[in-house]
């Protein structure tokens, strides 16, 4: 039997934290655990993933990325709506998330919990990854609280917090541990997992063509293109001009560090949104404070 | 003692519990969380080991070479771009006869620039003189980093070692290590001593490395290199021995599984080994007669071996992850002779290259890889080699990414 869990957050979040509290608490546990980050030139923000793989002692003969998880952990609630996290997923997948509940347009079982609200009034900060890893350890039925508790000592420990500040993530963990239910027991379940064999076939690889030209060197010639690169992915807070204060200075204009800001011919900005990273540097530089800051909003 | 560790952090533990006296470090992704860890090691004093930053691989190839020649034990590691830059000091350090161990972690050679696997950058230090061994786990490259020290300083060898892990797969996953007891790696890798240190006493001066331009100078010098790399193949079986005595684990420069009747054999190295592992049992469970041969030992090369254990198939198909452009794949040749000679042999043996830069090994690859085996071995006509393994879907990225580059769409070679 083997649980492949997918977690979805933002560079910063602790995505990576939260994968490995979940891999070595199963480690506790007894089970045989493997967890890891996918790293790349992502800043803080950006979308990131990690992957755990869990068995009751079969060994774990998979490597690299999940493509088909059993179960998803979110934990930035605001992906769900901008980045599409679901592919992949089994249809009888759980979604576990971070956020009051899971928007009913999705189809899939879920457990939600507001972890960001409990880590605001344990933490003073929303820090999330130990409440989400105890979600997911207690939905899918993979640890007793007791080696969830041991994991966020160990992997806190790790990253070099304060005790106190270790002992109130372990508070969070256990509080968030024991406000959700489990939904598919791990321990007693019959191997429903599909390999990824079952819905791949030799079909689907091809050969490739030779080209000609510039195409098979590695070039650009387009111009402006980072702009298909949609960094308001990236976003953690979002400014917004209030018109009945902008004097049309176009101040936040010349600031923006990413051009995202356009000028109407009467001179009336404009924040693209799609490529916006929230830096809140026009907001800063504004000189008639008419831009404010809006956190993330839940899906 | 079992703990969750990273293929990076593995190594660093394999540094530690060897007792290393010098550790020679430049910083590159994804071998960096080596020499972080051995550095903060080495700060808090849980490494009795002197920690050198150097300016670039090239001297810091230089700096590990000479350290081993003076009777320390040296841990040195880098990647790709990094291991390229410093080649030129692999073959002194080989010619030197420096056993030292350096880890390479495995990532693609630019351009496009990746961080990401391909085996190009540790197979380009083949023909060095460095013994190679590949890891297919977390914990195999601790084990092989115990195994390097040990034959490395065997008085029949004195070869540095390279133990290769594949970036990202195993670099940064966790996975359970067992990290031997001190006094259990003490009674397996006795303390380190040159025979005639450099620096030792002032009475007993000694040169390394000198130049020659007699040819059977150079041939003679040469000829040991390479009889001693050969000699290492019965030191690491016996290495390999005394290490399943004291630690539980067994390691082959080859390692066959379910071949004891198989007509078709994967062959494959590093961490994929645990895709072609899962894809044979798959295969198995449909009925199909495959086994999957993993090659530990990449320098010497263990040809007999090799021969031995893939006779008996009728088609052996060789997954690499590396390309010579305008050869195929790099090891491919070496299987084919190793084979020549057999008076069984099998009648396929195809080459097929994929997982560059990370991409998937999965049933696709393994169905694939089983069809044409057969095909070749039913019409006798094999397909052009090497064959280029690539998914439908990564096709269909890939050319939404070159409407992206703006450059016209250029005709395809017909």
């Amino acid at each position: 039997m083997k649980i492949r869990i997918r977690l979805h957050g933002r560079g910063g979040q602790g995505v990576k934290t939260a994968g490995r509290i979940i891999s070595t608490a199963c480690f506790l546990e007894g089970h045989c655990a493997e967890d890891s980050p996918m790293y790349g030139p992502e800043r803080r923000g950006a979308p990131v993933l990690s992957f755990v793989r869990v068995s009751d002692g079969e060994p774990l003969e998979e490597r690299g990325y999940i493509e088909h998880p059993d179960a998803l952990v979110l934990l930035d609630s605001s992906s769900v709506s901008r980045s599409s996290p679901f592919y992949g997923l089994r249809t009888d997948g759980l979604v576990i998330i971070n956020a009051p509940l899971l928007a009913p347009k999705f189809a899939f079982p879920s457990v939600a919990f507001d972890v960001s609200s409990a880590a605001l009034r344990v933490l003073k900060k929303d820090s999330v990854s130990a409440g989400a890893a105890a979600l997911a350890c207690k939905a899918l039925g993979l640890t007793s609280i007791e080696s969830l508790s041991e994991a966020v000592r160990m992997e806190m420990n790790e990253i070099g917090l304060r005790p106190e500040l270790i002992e109130r993530n372990v508070e969070l963990a256990r509080e968030c541990f024991s406000s959700v239910p489990t939904v598919k027991s791990f321990v007693h379940a019959h191997d429903p997992s599909p390999t990824d064999s079952n819905d791949e076939s030799s079909e689907k690889l091809v050969e490739i063509p030779q080209m000609v030209g510039l195409q098979p060197i590695a070039a650009i010639i387009a111009t402006g293109n980072s702009r298909l690169n949609e960094t308001g992915l990236w976003r953690l807070t979002t400014p917004r001009i209030d018109y009945s204060k902008c004097t049309k200075c176009i101040v936040c204009f010349v600031y923006c560090p990413d051009s995202c800001i356009t000028l109407e011919p009467d001179l009336t900005p404009h924040i693209q949104y799609e490529n916006c990273k929230g830096c809140m540097i026009c907001a800063t530089e504004c000189p008639l404070h008419a831009i404010s800051e809006e956190r993330a909003v839940p899906a | 003692m079992k703990k969750m560790l990273t293929g990076n952090s593995s190594a660093a533990w394999g540094a530690r519990i060897s007792d290393v006296d010098y550790v020679c470090a430049y910083p590159i992704t994804p071998q960096t969380e080596i020499v972080e860890t051995l550095s903060s090691w080495v700060n808090k004093g849980a490494l009795k080991a002197r920690f050198v930053n150097f300016e670039s691989e090239h001297s810091m190839f230089a700096a590990a070479g000479a350290a081993s020649l003076t009777g320390a034990r040296v841990f040195t590691c880098s990647s790709s771009q990094g291991l390229i830059y410093g080649l030129e000091m692999l073959y002194s350090i080989a010619g030197w006869r420096a056993p030292l161990v350096l880890v390479n972690v495995s990532r693609g050679l630019g351009m496009p620039m990746i961080l990401q696997v391909e085996h190009g950058d540790v197979l380009a230090t083949r023909d060095s003189g460095f013994i190679q061994l590949h890891a297919e786990n977390c914990q195999e490259v601790l084990d092989l980093v115990l195994l390097g020290y040990k034959i490395a300083e065997d008085s029949n060898v004195m070869l540095p070692v390279v133990v290769n892990m594949d970036g990202f797969v195993l670099s940064f996953a966790r996975q359970t290590v067992d990290i031997p007891q001190r006094e259990a790696v003490e009674k397996f890798l006795p303390r380190y001593s040159h025979p005639r240190p450099l620096l030792g006493l002032e009475s007993a001066p000694v040169t390394y490395g000198p130049t020659t331009s007699d040819g059977f100078v150079y041939s003679f010098y040469k000829y040991q290199l390479h009889k001693a790399s050969l000699e290492s193949r019965k030191v690491f079986q016996t290495a390999a021995q005394e290490f399943f005595k004291i630690f539980s684990r067994r390691h082959h420069a080859v390692e066959a599984e379910m071949t004891e009747d198989a007509d078709y054999i994967f062959l494959v190295t590093n961490s994929y080994s645990s895709n072609v592992r899962a894809g044979v049992r798959s295969l198995r469970a449909k009925g199909e007669k495959v086994g999957m041969v993993k090659l530990k030992m990449l320098r010497p090369f263990p040809r007999e071996e090799l021969a031995e254990v893939l006779s008996q198939a009728k088609a052996v198909a060789v997954f690499e992850q590396n390309l010579a452009p305008g050869r195929g794949a790099i090891i491919y040749p070496e299987i084919a002779e190793a084979l020549y000679h057999s008076q069984e042999r099998p009648d396929v043996l195809l080459s097929f290259i994929g997982g560059l830069g990370g991409t998937p090994l999965g049933m696709p690859e393994m169905e694939y890889m089983l069809k044409k085996c057969k095909e070749f071995l039913k019409t006798g006509h094999g397909p052009e080699q090497p064959l280029l393994l690539y998914r439908s879907e990564d096709w269909e990225s890939m050319k939404h990414s070159l409407s992206k580059t703006g450059l016209p769409v250029s005709r395809e070679v017909s």
